[in-house]
């Protein structure tokens, strides 16, 4: 080994006062930090209500969860709420972070010709992590699953809502089954986006960081998952 | 893009407005005098019981299970608000009780599980047979079964 192949890289060096250039930094900051905590709000929040939520559904009414004991409200009360807090979070979230709103609810609409290409390698990638090539901020998949996370969250909301409000009646059946439904559409998107975002499918390993700890994600992730977002950044 | 956000937001603070206002129950919960009612007709208050004790309630309100919008009552025992049994007619039975001083309480609720306004509560004393209610209960409910 050379003296040469020793010296320090322009990153690797704490005396350098050369800034390295984006491409050279190994992380990337893909949210914001109003976007990751606006989002650990938000899935806390969802958990509670799909907890409860459930709990409620399989006939737990009269028989306190744990949460309910802790808290010592029925886990009724508790469900109504945290829909209450999700409500007022997601006004809250779209009115001072409508710019962000606007832009992801864009790019969760956009279609290109190369998303089918994408799907037919997205099992395999799964395990492999060689996912087909997008051009968004979202990949296919993303897309989809974030217009149907927020069309079915949002309907839980309006129906959560209009259940509380009216109390029973003929309007209130018609409300109960709408949220059931919702619940039933709503479960498994939430289930696979943590599947997936969770990192313990091999293909989407690291994808975590994006959200949590500071979001300084692995610019290898971003490149498997994000390329043409990442050359954008870079 | 900015029209289309804008009516989410509206929708969803219109239904927030909506639900923090309205207290114009569908339900049916108002008796003729317009206030809702429950009371706990048998057992009497401060009598002496034995299990299975059956607990029979009159309403103002028609009940029936949450599926169809009217109201159902709570029943819970002691105080323990947390720990009730959702039900969905007049009668019901009690069989998990210690022998003792119990307090019965009954309260009527909404299909969406808020309160009516209206609640009761009775005080019976358990005496014996107490124990082994499911036994007591098989043996009730199946005397034919030759095991």
């Amino acid at each position: 080994m050379t003296r040469k192949s020793l010296a320090p890289t322009p990153i690797m060096t704490t005396r350098s006062r050369v800034a390295p250039a984006p491409a050279q930094v190994r992380t990337i900051e893909r949210h914001n930090r109003a976007t990751r905590w606006f989002h650990a709000v938000v899935y806390l929040v969802s958990l509670t209500l799909l907890a409860t939520g459930w709990w409620l559904l399989l006939g737990g009414e009269g028989k306190p969860s744990l949460l309910a004991r802790v808290i010592g409200v029925p886990d009724t009360s508790l469900h109504k709420m945290t829909g209450w807090a999700f409500a007022l979070i997601a006004i809250l979230g779209c009115v001072v972070g409508w710019r962000g709103a606007r832009t992801f609810v864009a790019e969760s609409l956009r279609i290109a010709r190369s998303d089918g290409r994408w799907f037919a390698r997205w099992p395999a990638a799964l395990k492999t992590g060689r996912f087909g090539w997008h051009d968004g901020h979202f990949d296919p998949g993303q897309r989809i699953l974030n217009l149907v996370m927020v069309l079915s969250l949002s309907t839980l909301v309006l129906s959560g809502l209009g259940l509380v409000t009216v109390h029973g009646g003929p309007s209130f059946v018609w409300l109960a089954r709408v949220h059931k439904w919702s619940t039933y559409v709503a479960t498994p998107m939430i289930v696979g986006h943590i599947l997936i975002a969770s990192g313990i499918l091999p293909g989407y390993r690291g994808v975590w960081r994006s959200m949590h700890l500071g979001g300084k994600l692995d610019r290898s992730v971003a490149q498997r998952l994000w390329p043409a977002w990442l050359s954008r950044k870079s | 893009m900015q029209k289309s956000f804008s009516l989410w937001t509206l929708i969803a603070l219109a239904g927030l407005v909506a639900a923090a206002c309205g207290d114009d129950s569908t339900a049916g919960a108002a008796g003729g005098d317009g206030e809702p009612t429950i009371s706990i007709v048998s057992p009497a208050d401060g009598d002496e019981v034995t299990l299975p004790l059956e607990v029979e309630v009159d309403t103002s309100a028609e009940i029936a299970p949450e599926e169809t919008g009217k109201d159902h009552w709570h029943l819970f025992v002691d105080g323990e608000e947390l720990e009730y049994t959702v039900e969905t007619s007049n009668e019901t039975m009690l069989d998990d009780l210690s022998p003792g001083e119990h307090t019965i309480n009954a309260t009527l609720q909404h299909a969406d599980h808020s309160s009516a306004g209206a609640s009761d509560e009775i005080t019976v004393i358990v005496t014996g047979g107490a124990t082994g209610g499911d036994d007591e209960e098989e043996s009730r409910t199946d005397p034919d079964y030759d095991y």
